[in-house]
This record gives structure tokens, C-alpha cells and sequence, in this order.
């Protein structure tokens, strides 16, 4: 694919599709995102609930009232100051003395929320946020414990760090982003990939119809998915009932054409009895109408031969069947076929078209011969074939040969009615590529030489 | 020489006819191709002009049928078609030769001259007989070198007899050739014109050949081929 309009199927497809793409990523994304931060968050709270666990169980007060303890948490943490890790066991009765502190936390004081705001669950535990002691945020999991039977009570308190969860969420978000963008932009090019892999068959499909239009094919041909199958049918349902169409018109213009000639042969005969003024114009107009009958069939020939494709006709039947033709309607020639190779020739055109040809310079040989006419078939060359029409007339000067063959040019720059056998040999050779050329014979008179196209050999079988 | 036209239009037919008749044919017509196939099947004629496109039948299978059933006589067809492969067809189902239409009478004329004269075997448009000579394509005798002046009816008789020099021809089959279908045959008219005949060229030459009919004897011609 050189380039997308923005109207294509192909480039909607592509912008729709990675359009939902990035959408379905960047909710999924989210949602995952704030899974973990739940999560994440839920797994520091239990931890520092843990940690209270540990600290209310490894502190105690001794009959004063004194809190006494050295509870070892476990985290390092604890022992960096203000590392924004602390914990504290501090009174909450009168009969309670003593306060015992972090390393981290040193003299430093977090304020505790008061209970109103956060008042206290069912367990006597609470949790908040609070600011540390360099502003840093903590999250505080507190509770209050009766220690003994005396009812010494103390308050115990765990901060953790929330920056660092929130590093971490961090890091798992980028990470997310970085992995869902890849998958994205892979999702992408692959959808991209698969959508001008699957729209691939309709560019076979408009070459194939390129094909057709150039005449390079008579129908759409070769497999195609499932869902273009119907469309290639009724395509070429349309060609032929186009070519049906195009051949009745053909056919009709020739009957019309056809059908016009009696008529024209009556005036061009009753001219010459009606005789004077009157006669000779209708002798004229009569004359103009026989050219143009004349023209416009010879066009239609034409243009029907362009439209012909592959054909191949064995040429010696055809040659034959010309020789014979032309031998009994000149009984007073001798009229040869000679061919040079041993195995059939074919022609890779149309019967109709070679009989043309060969007829034409047959019947011209015969209208100039004075006893001999000679049709030659000898290959040239692997793929082309030379015809050779040779007769024992007067000939042609130089300067009348060139002139004949001139004469023989595309129909449409031509003077209707300038019709010499040899311009339709001449038009037909040119439409399969082949040469027309005339030179003086061995017999004395004119020799006609036509190379034509053929198949290689057992293009037959 | 008693020739068959067939062609459907009917002022191309006249106007052959016409022609025909103006150069000493005898002429019968038809107009389709069932009635033009029974006339050239029934009837002895010397040359058939036959149009391609009839209705009823067409003219190659009214050809065709002619020459299955063993008819000879040479055929002229008239076509509209001017692709060789429509006057191979033409010639294969036994033509003898075409004219493309459309085309001047005098052309179909021609041919029509150059058919007969090829049936007979005759190889130029003149034919001789010691001192006679018949120019077929101007429709005139001479005698020594003299014009002679002779009835529609006696050139008939004697570019009949000249056709075929050498050979018997029955009084029936000079009828036959000499006039139309609807000619009566029992009259004596051929002894009347022979007779006449002999008078503007000589007693000896047309032979009476007793109960067989007459002959003419191909003299100094050179032997046809």
C-alpha cells in the first residue's frame, strides 16, 4: 500500500480501531491502577497494624504504673530519626506513667486527631492521617490497651510513611503505562496489518477489472474470500451481459449495413437508366452511401478485432480452404499452396481475420495474374510465421508499392471508400502486430509478404 | 441461354431482369427461396443468379440442395456480406462465383457471360466456328468478318448451338434454354428458326441429326479444354 486516502476503507477501519484501542487501554489502565493503589494502600495498613500488634504486645506496665518495654518492630526504619517511621506507647490513664518512643521519633510530637473527628471502632482502634515531623505525610494506626488488671491503659500509636506507598504506586503506574502504551501501539500495527491484509483481495479485484478493461482479460479471474466471490460474479455477469450487449449492437449495425446494400444497388442501377442530371445525382448519392456502408463496416470489423483476445486457428486448413476458393473462381490460373514446415503452424489470432488477409491478397493476385499464383506458409523465427502471395502479373513500381501499402492506415484518418483489398490487409496485419510488405516475385510480378504471430509448438494439444 | 433469377427485391429483381433480358437471355424469376429452389430443380438453366439472403430459404441451403441433388449449372451468388469467410461459404456449398452487393447490373452481366462460357468450356469471350464468330459479351455474330443481323430469338438459338459445338442438342432442350416456363412446346417454332437461321449463315452449317436433333461442328475452334 503506497498511500491511504482518508476516505478508504481501509483508513477508517485503521483510525476506528486504534482509536478503541487507546480507549480500552487507558480504562483499563486506570482500573488497574487504582486496584493496586487499593491495594497497596490496604497492605500498608495491615502492615502497620501489625506493627501495633507487635508494639502493644511487647510493652507492659509494672505495678506503678510505669510503662516498661523495649519492643523491637523490626524495621529499621524505626531507628532512623525522623525517618517518618515511628511509633510511641504513651499513658492514657492517671494511674499510667512513662512514654516510650522510636529512635526515629526522638522528642519529636505528632499531633493525634482529635476523637471527634476520628473517633475510635468498636476494637478501640482508629487510623489517620497526620503530618510528621518534617511535614512529610503519616498514616497513623492507633489504639487504645488496658494492660493489666490494675487498669494501667496506654495509647499506642504507629506512623508509617505514606510517601513511600506512594512511590511505590508510583513506580507500579509507570511501569503500567509503559507496558499497556506497548501493547497499544503493537495492537495497533497489528490491527493496522491485519486490515490491509484483509482488504488486499479487493486490490486483486480491481486489478483483475483493470485487466479486463485493458483487454487483457475476458472476465474477472482467480479465488477470491468469500465475501468478494459474489461481488467478482456478479461483476463479470455484468461484463458478459455488457459484451452480449456491445455484440448485438455490432451485429445490428451490420445487419442495418448489410440491409442497405440492395437498396443501393437498385438506385446505383436505376441511375443509369434514368440517365441525365437526375440520374447522375443519384448515381452520386448513391455512390456516396455505398462508401459509407463500406466505411463504417470496415470500423466495425475493427473495432471488433481489438476486442478479441487469445484465438488460435491451425493456419494450413484456412490457407487451404482460401487457395481452393480462389483456384475455382479463377479456373484459368494455377493457383499453389506451398508450406515450408512439416508440423501444423498456428496462428495466434482469429480464423475470420487470417482468411482476411490471405483472401484479400489472393483475390488481388488473381485480378493481376496471368497464369500462377503462388501462397507460401514458412515459419520466421520461433514465434512468427511469413505468408507470401506471389503472382506472375505486371507488378508494381517502387513508388506504387509504397503508395499501396500507405494506403493502408488507420482506418479513422481514411477517405471512406478508398477502399483498395489491401488497407483492410494492411489494418487487420497492424492489429496483431505484424508486417505487411511488398517486393517484386520470382514469378515476375508482385510478391505480398505478411508476418504474422503464431503459437509455439503443441500450442494445440 | 435461359437463366434463373432469385432475389426477394423486387426492383433489384427488374432491373436484373431487365439487363438480362436486353442481352438475350431468357429470364425466369422467383422471388423467395422455396419457389427458386423448385424452378432450378425442375428447370434446365444455363446460369442461376442467386441472392444469399431469401426468405423462406435461405440461398446457400437452396445451393446446397441443388448440388446435393446432382445440379450442375454454374452459380452466381449475390451477397451483402464482403467477409471472406461469408464467400468461402458461399463457394464451398457450390458456387461458382459472387458479386458483392452493391454492384452495377453490368458487372453481374459479366460474370454471367464468363460462367456460361467456362461450363462450356470455352476459355475468351468469343467463340468460332469455321467462319462464324459469336462475341459473346457484345451480344453479336459475324460472318467472315460481316455483322449479322439476327433476331433476338436466332441469336438465342445460335449462341446456344454455339455453346456447344460438337454436341447433339435436342429440340426439346433448345426449348427448354431458349425460352421461358410458360412457353408452348409443342409449336414447331425452333424447325421456323433454324431454318432462318441456315438462310443468314449457310445450309451446312448447323447439321441435322435425324431424330436426335441439331449440331454444329466445332471446325477450326481450338479444341476446348
Amino acid at each position: 500500500m503506497n498511500r491511504l486516502p482518508a476516505d478508504s476503507l481501509a483508513f477508517r477501519v485503521i483510525v476506528l480501531s486504534s482509536l478503541w484501542a487507546v480507549a480500552a487501554l487507558f480504562v483499563v489502565g486506570g482500573l488497574i491502577s487504582t486496584l493496586y493503589g487499593r491495594t497497596a494502600t490496604k497492605g500498608f495498613q495491615d502492615l502497620l497494624d501489625a506493627q501495633l500488634f507487635n508494639l502493644v504486645a511487647s510493652v507492659a506496665a509494672d505495678e506503678d504504673g510505669s510503662l516498661k518495654g523495649s519492643p523491637n518492630l523490626g524495621d529499621l526504619r524505626y531507628s532512623r530519626p525522623q525517618s517518618g517511621w515511628y511509633w510511641e506507647a504513651v499513658p492514657a490513664s492517671d494511674n499510667t506513667t512513662g512514654r516510650l518512643r522510636s529512635i526515629s521519633l526522638g522528642n519529636g510530637v505528632v499531633e493525634p486527631a482529635s476523637t471527634a473527628e476520628v473517633p475510635f471502632s468498636l476494637q478501640y482502634r482508629r487510623s489517620y492521617d497526620a503530618e510528621g515531623l518534617k511535614g512529610e505525610e503519616l498514616r497513623v494506626a492507633e489504639t487504645e490497651v488496658v494492660l493489666d488488671s490494675q487498669n494501667h491503659t496506654a495509647r499506642f500509636r504507629v506512623m508509617g510513611n505514606q510517601s513511600a506507598i506512594q512511590a511505590d504506586i508510583d513506580a507500579f503506574n509507570r511501569q503500567l503505562a509503559f507496558y499497556l502504551g506497548l501493547v497499544g501501539l503493537g495492537s495497533v500495527l497489528i490491527n493496522a496489518g491485519a486490515i490491509l491484509v484483509g482488504l488486499r483481495p479487493l486490490r486483486r479485484v480491481r486489478q483483475a477489472l483493470g485487466d479486463v478493461r485493458a483487454g487483457r482479460a475476458q472476465r474477472l479471474t482467480g479465488r477470491f474470500p468469500a465475501e468478494i466471490e459474489p461481488l467478482a460474479r456478479e461483476v463479470n455477469l455484468l461484463i458478459d451481459s455488457n459484451r452480449r450487449i456491445v455484440e448485438r449492437s455490432r451485429k445490428e449495425v451490420g445487419n442495418l449495413a448489410h440491409s442497405l446494400r440492395t437498396p443501393i444497388a437498385v438506385l446505383m442501377n436505376e441511375a443509369t437508366t434514368i440517365g441525365g442530371t437526375e440520374g447522375r445525382l443519384v448515381a452520386e448519392q448513391s455512390e456516396r452511401m455505398r462508401m459509407q456502408v463500406q466505411h463504417y463496416l470496415d470500423r466495425a470489423r475493427l473495432a471488433a478485432q481489438t476486442e478479441t483476445s487469445v484465438f488460435r486457428t491451425p493456419m494450413e486448413p484456412t490457407l487451404e480452404r482460401v487457395a481452393r476458393v480462389i483456384a475455382k473462381l479463377n479456373p484459368q490460373l494455377d493457383v499453389r499452396f506451398r508450406r515450408e514446415a512439416k508440423d501444423p503452424t498456428v496462428f495466434l489470432g482469429e480464423a475470420q481475420d487470417l482468411e482476411e488477409v490471405v483472401g484479400n491478397l489472393m483475390e488481388n493476385a488473381a485480378k493481376f495474374a496471368r497464369k500462377e499464383i503462388r501462397l507460401t506458409l514458412a515459419p520466421d523465427g520461433p514465434d512468427r510465421v511469413i505468408v507470401s502471395v506471389e503472382d506472375d502479373g505486371p507488378g508494381l513500381t517502387a513508388e506504387e508499392m509504397v503508395r499501396a501499402v500507405k494506403r493502408g492506415q488507420r482506418l479513422d484518418e481514411r477517405v471512406p471508400g478508398s477502399g483498395l483489398g489491401l488497407s483492410i490487409v494492411a489494418d487487420t496485419v497492424e492489429e496483431y502486430r505484424g508486417t505487411l510488405e511488398l517486393a517484386r516475385s520470382d514469378l515476375g510480378g508482385l510478391k505480398a509478404e505478411v508476418r504474422l504471430p503464431r503459437a509455439g509448438q503443441g500450442a494445440l494439444s | 441461354m435461359r437463366l434463373l433469377i432469385v432475389e426477394d427485391d423486387q426492383s433489384l429483381n427488374r432491373q436484373l431482369f431487365d439487363a438480362l433480358t436486353e442481352a438475350g437471355y431468357v429470364v425466369d424469376r422467383a422471388y423467395d427461396g422455396e419457389e427458386g429452389h423448385f424452378l432450378g430443380d425442375t428447370e434446365p438453366y444455363d446460369a442461376v443468379i442467386l441472392d444469399v439472403g431469401l426468405p423462406n430459404m435461405d440461398g446457400i441451403s437452396v445451393l446446397e440442395r441443388w448440388r446435393r441433388d446432382g445440379r450442375k449449372m454454374p452459380v452466381l451468388i449475390l451477397t451483402a456480406r464482403d467477409r471472406w469467410s461469408d464467400k468461402v461459404q458461399g463457394i464451398d456449398a457450390g458456387a461458382d462465383d459472387y458479386v458483392t452487393k452493391p454492384f452495377h447490373v453490368e458487372e453481374v452481366l459479366a460474370r454471367v457471360r464468363a460462367l456460361i462460357r467456362r461450363a462450356a468450356g470455352h476459355a475468351s469471350s468469343e467463340i468460332h466456328c469455321g467462319p462464324l464468330r459469336l462475341d459473346t459479351r457484345a451480344s453479336k455474330a459475324t460472318l467472315n468478318g460481316a455483322p449479322l443481323k439476327l433476331t433476338s430469338h436466332e441469336y438465342r438459338l445460335l449462341s446456344y448451338l454455339m455453346h456447344h459445338l460438337g454436341q447433339i442438342v435436342s429440340r426439346t432442350e433448345l426449348i427448354e434454354h431458349l425460352y421461358d416456363q410458360d412457353f408452348d412446346r409443342d409449336s414447331n417454332t425452333i424447325e421456323v428458326f433454324v431454318g432462318r437461321l441456315r438462310k443468314k449463315i449457310g445450309l451446312d452449317v448447323i447439321e441435322t441429326v435425324r431424330g436426335l436433333g441439331y449440331r454444329m461442328q466445332a471446325g477450326d475452334e481450338p479444341a476446348p479444354r
